[in-house]
């Protein structure tokens, strides 16, 4: 029981580790201002998201979320493909307390899951930048780098019993 | 010393004349050759748009968007003298990522001396390739349209855009490859009006079948660079228009300029001159103008 407990506690305190502070979104196959403009409308839409600048020549968006509110990184995905689109890189900028992460293994941190990769074991604090490598959130060449980098499954698909796991580096 | 934009401009004007004078001796090959030599040219100089005006590109519009259009065609018509034109009203749907739907209707006095009403049109297409990179995409789509039109089948030319009812369905690929957009479209119409199945004629007068395929490039002039969604873009365009009937043996090759003015990123004003290359067909027109107004509604079908 006390072992059960521990567990829970400790659970509970990774949890609390990580704040998502803001991200910022590259799109690709676009070069033009009304292309780009559907893009931030799709993406100023999105339930979670509070703010939206855009960089229309480097096709890129600062993204600012509601406080307090759940970050869906597929929906980001989503609105710029409904848009016509694709997603070319993610960069996230997170907020840390003591978390370890370790190279090719997973971590929950806010509720969701994150696989570590290409990392060096370390103890991440203060505000850092990691970047989603899923499918839908790099070019196919990249896909098929990060790919080589694990041994687990859950690359492929996304998720790991069934719950999605997000896959990033630093 | 010439600079290289020069030169550039230099082998451009050179190849749309030498397009030109190939295409009047109908050597489709050599006109080929000049028109991909003249789009290589263009990569290094150039940055490009997709949005032509004479044609549709393989990208769809935004999901769930909304598009308004109304066109004008002018033309003088070349056995009565007449000016005519058509006004068209054209609602653009995104349905989803990959399928976008058009329904049009037409006005015009070309084939009757007063305006009227003359046709109605539906047209889908559906993106079934995408590979996107930084700045590039390469796209493939495929259309399928009809028409209903009240018009008696009266030039060689076949259109659903108002002259005749028919079917029309083919494959557009649209490659932007950092500063160049270039989309080639291939298709085949069917005109479906009661004259094709009437026998009274020994022969018919005019076809009713056709291959028609276009090649079109764009480039962006204003602004030089994007600062704000609010700024107004100037594009032009040139496009290559061709049909040619498989029933009876003809053919036309229109080379069509165009520029764009874009609004707030929201709003199209198009002008465009369509011209005869090369032709051996009775054609209401050898050129006309066109202009046209389009609104975008993003998000408006949510």
């Amino acid at each position: 029981m006390k072992k059960i407990l521990t567990i829970i506690v400790v659970l509970v305190a990774v949890n609390s580790q990580a704040q998502i502070q803001n991200a910022t979104l590259q799109a690709s196959g676009l070069t033009c201002a009304m292309c780009s403009k559907a893009v931030y409308k799709a993406l100023s839409n999105v339930a979670f998201v509070d703010k939206v600048s855009a960089d229309i020549e480097g096709s890129s968006y600062e993204i600012s979320f509601k406080k307090d509110s759940r970050v869906d990184f597929d929906a980001l995905s989503k609105a710029v493909v409904d848009a016509g689109f694709s997603v070319s890189k993610l960069k996230v900028t997170t907020s840390f307390k003591d978390v370890k992460v370790q190279n090719d293994a997973h971590v929950t941190l806010s509720d969701q899951s994150f696989h570590f990769l290409n990392v060096t074991p370390q103890t991440l604090s203060g505000i850092k930048t990691v970047v989603l490598v899923d499918k839908n959130f790099v070019s196919s060449k990249d896909y098929k780098k990060y790919s080589k980098l694990t041994s687990l499954q859950c690359y492929e698909s996304g998720k790991m019993n069934g719950q999605r796991v997000y896959h990033v580096t630093m | 010393m010439l600079q290289s934009a020069q030169i550039n401009t230099v082998y451009c004007i050179y190849s749309v004349l030498s397009v030109y004078s190939v295409a009047k001796k109908n050597n489709p090959i050599r006109m080929f050759k000049y028109i991909i030599g003249l789009s290589c040219l263009l990569c290094n100089s150039i940055s490009a748009q997709e949005l032509y005006i004479f044609s549709e590109p393989a990208s769809n519009m935004p999901a769930h968007s909304l598009s308004v259009k109304q066109t004008a065609k002018f033309l003088r018509n070349k056995y009565f003298g007449n000016g005519e034109s058509r006004h068209t009203s054209e609602l653009m749907f995104g349905v989803n990522k990959n399928l976008m739907l058009h329904a049009a209707n037409t006005l015009s006095n070309m084939y009757s001396g007063k305006t009227r009403w003359e046709s109605v049109r539906v047209y889908g297409k559906y993106r079934f390739l995408s590979n996107d990179g930084m700045y590039s995409h390469f796209r493939m789509a495929a259309f399928i349209e009809g028409s209903i039109s009240r018009n008696k089948e009266m030039y060689d030319e076949l259109s659903l855009e108002g002259d005749q009812s028919g079917i029309q369905a083919g494959l557009i690929a649209t490659q932007l490859l950092h500063k160049v957009a270039i989309s080639a479209t291939v298709s085949g119409t069917q005109i479906l009006q009661q004259g094709r199945w009437d026998n009274r004629m020994a022969t018919a007068l005019t076809p009713y079948e056709a291959f028609n395929y276009s090649l079109s490039i764009g480039r962006l002039i204003l602004p030089k660079k994007y600062t704000s969604y609010s700024q107004t873009n100037l594009n032009i365009y040139a496009e290559l228009i061709g049909q040619k009937t498989t029933d009876l043996k003809r053919y036309f090759v229109d080379l069509a300029p165009g520029a764009q003015l874009i609004f707030n990123s929201t709003a199209k004003l198009n002008l465009g001159y369509r011209f005869q290359l090369g032709s051996n067909m009775e054609r209401m027109s050898a050129k006309s103008w066109l202009v046209s107004f389009e609104w975008l509604f993003l998000d408006a079908l949510k």
